[in-house]
């Protein structure tokens, strides 16, 4: 443990795993509780036509990737909101186009080989220190906000309508978190890839809710769930030297299925 | 000039992709009074509801609301709503309580705290709908009616002046339902509040109401139901051949028939 922290990509893929945790624990919370956990599939591979782009123009792709997934964010909340298209079917649209998009810009770029499976399933050893000051500044901004509005983020996902008269701006706090979403998914594709990253979506959330009742407490377990989970993915997948999102989401999952299956048989 | 009127609407139109669904929309409420909004589904109850807390913008005409033209104008609390019953996710993780404070919560600004008076508010309207033992409990372990209960108690723990409720009495028994619409007499007297609320129980409402609207799609009658809704209004907003009793105190038959 203590060589594997010599390793500068593994130091950095290790407290960036802890930090993209805390930001994992809360955003899957509220994502989930709003029935919205298909949104993080559909923005995650909304990254892929970014990605393509940036490496056919030569951009780093984590900017061209923000931009797709930013965009496609906001534009399905707003659609939705407006009643002109549905959420899920905004979120389908998008992605297949975006998707569609990036294979076309890959087409076009034949003579360039990129890594592509290290996009689709996460490569630690291009985590550099850069990205983790990233998700230093993105938990910086997004913690105080979340704890600031935490009460009026909980009512509008309870009851949308009743927390808009009492006088919360839930259009506003929704594009919020919508693009914090967006930003949390392209840090963390280096890691997990843009396949994967939807299991930190949903995973935290419903794991913790097979559990607790009470939110601060379901909070605190999807945290705690998901660096657990992120780490021990981390740490096996450099024993046994498998890539490191698939086992991170290998073990979350496996750790998701058997408390399902403790919590059934214990209160039958 | 000052409004003296809790709500007004002056010929509002409103519409759903280019179709209206309301027409020619004009009353108003009082302070302290209690109007009841009836009609078939798909009548636009909820969209004159909506219209009215500005969650949905009139192609055409005003609407005024506490003398301002728009809710969001008015300071948060000033007006609760209780929407049309909807299924809660039965593993949202908040208590009986939680869900009451989330009004008194969301009209605090950042770093106003929670406190004690607060958390007063919070039992004395769980008890005002008769669920402060239930008060630890986990919602969603609560039956629809009790869970109905506690949002009616959430909406009344934020102290406004204008409360608007979407069906309030869907799923609550015959005993519950009674208390409650005593329950909205008390509030209006006592604390002056206005209330509007959609039903469709006309006959028992109308025992209870200042004031009624008939609606579908316009509003075919509106006054005081016990001075008699016509029967042209009945029909159009019923269907013919529908009679319905009223009950109030006076009429005692009516109530033992129940
Ligand atoms: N979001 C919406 N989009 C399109 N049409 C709607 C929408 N909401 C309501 N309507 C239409 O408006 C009419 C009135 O609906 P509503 O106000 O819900 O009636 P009520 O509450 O009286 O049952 C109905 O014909 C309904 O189909
Ligand atoms: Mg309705």
């Amino acid at each position: 443990m203590n060589d594997l922290m010599l390793l500068e990509f593994f130091r950095n893929a290790f407290f960036m795993s802890l930090l993209l945790s805390l930001l994992f624990g809360l955003l899957s919370f509220f994502i989930v509780l709003r029935n919205t956990a298909f949104l993080g599939a559909g923005i995650a591979h909304t990254a892929f036509g970014g990605v393509a782009l940036g490496v056919l123009i030569g951009i780093d792709p984590f900017y061209t990737s923000l931009v797709f997934c930013s965009t496609a964010a906001i534009l399905i909340g707003t659609l939705a909101r407006h009643g002109s298209v549905s959420r899920d079917s905004g979120i389908g649209i998008f992605f297949s186009f975006s998707m569609a998009l990036g294979a076309l810009f890959i087409a076009a770029g034949k003579s360039y080989t990129f890594d592509l499976s290290g996009y689709l399933f996460g490569n630690i050893l291009g985590v550099t220190a850069g990205d983790l000051y990233i998700v230093l500044g993105a938990a910086a901004v997004l913690l105080p906000v979340v704890l600031i509005f935490f009460q009026k983020i909980l009512y509008m996902s309870f009851d949308e309508e009743a927390a808009q008269v009492s006088g919360v701006p839930v259009a506003a706090v929704d594009a919020f978190l919508h693009l914090f979403l967006a930003l949390v998914i392209v840090i963390s594709i280096k890691i997990v890839g843009i396949i994967l990253v939807s299991a930190l979506v949903v995973l935290p959330a419903a794991f913790s809710a097979i559990f607790f009742r009470d939110y601060k407490r379901a909070i605190a377990a999807a945290i705690i769930y998901t660096a657990v989970s992120m780490t021990a993915g981390l740490i096996c997948s450099y024993y046994f030297d498998m890539p490191a999102g698939a086992t991170m989401v290998v073990f979350a999952g496996t750790v998701y299925f058997i408390s399902l299956i403790i919590k059934r048989t214990v209160s039958d | 000039m000052q409004d003296t009127q809790a709500v007004r609407f002056n010929d509002v139109w409103v519409s759903y992709r280019n179709k209206y669904v309301l027409e020619d929309i004009t009353f108003s409420v009082g302070e302290r009074e209690i109007f009841s909004v009836v009609g078939p589904n798909g009548g636009g109850k909820t969209t004159l509801l909506h219209t009215l807390l500005g969650l949905k913008k009139p192609a055409r005409g005003t609407v005024t609301i506490m003398g301002k033209t728009s809710a969001s104008e008015l300071p948060p609390g000033t007006i609760a709503f209780l929407p049309q019953m909807h299924h809660h996710d039965r593993t949202f993780p908040v208590s009986v309580s939680d869900v009451v404070a989330m009004g008194i919560r969301a009209a605090k600004r950042p770093g106003q705290r929670y406190t004690p008076p607060d958390r007063q508010a919070v039992r004395d309207s769980l008890a005002l709908v008769s669920m402060e033992d239930h008060i630890g409990d986990h919602f969603g372990t609560l039956s629809g009616g009790q869970q109905q209960r506690v949002l009616i108690a959430r909406a009344l723990a934020m102290h406004p002046r204008l409360l608007v409720m979407d069906e309030p009495s869907t799923g609550l028994d015959a005993v519950a339902q009674d208390s409650f619409y005593q329950l909205l007499q008390r509030l209006r007297d006592s604390e002056g509040l206005s209330i509007v609320f959609v039903s469709h129980d006309v006959g028992t409402v109308s025992g209870i109401v200042d004031q009624i609207a008939c609606l579908n799609r316009r509003i075919h009658f509106h006054g005081n139901p016990r001075d008699g809704i016509p029967a042209s209004a009945r029909e159009a907003v019923f269907g013919k051949g529908i009679n319905f009793l009223i009950h109030d105190e006076h009429c005692k038959t009516c109530r033992r028939r129940r």
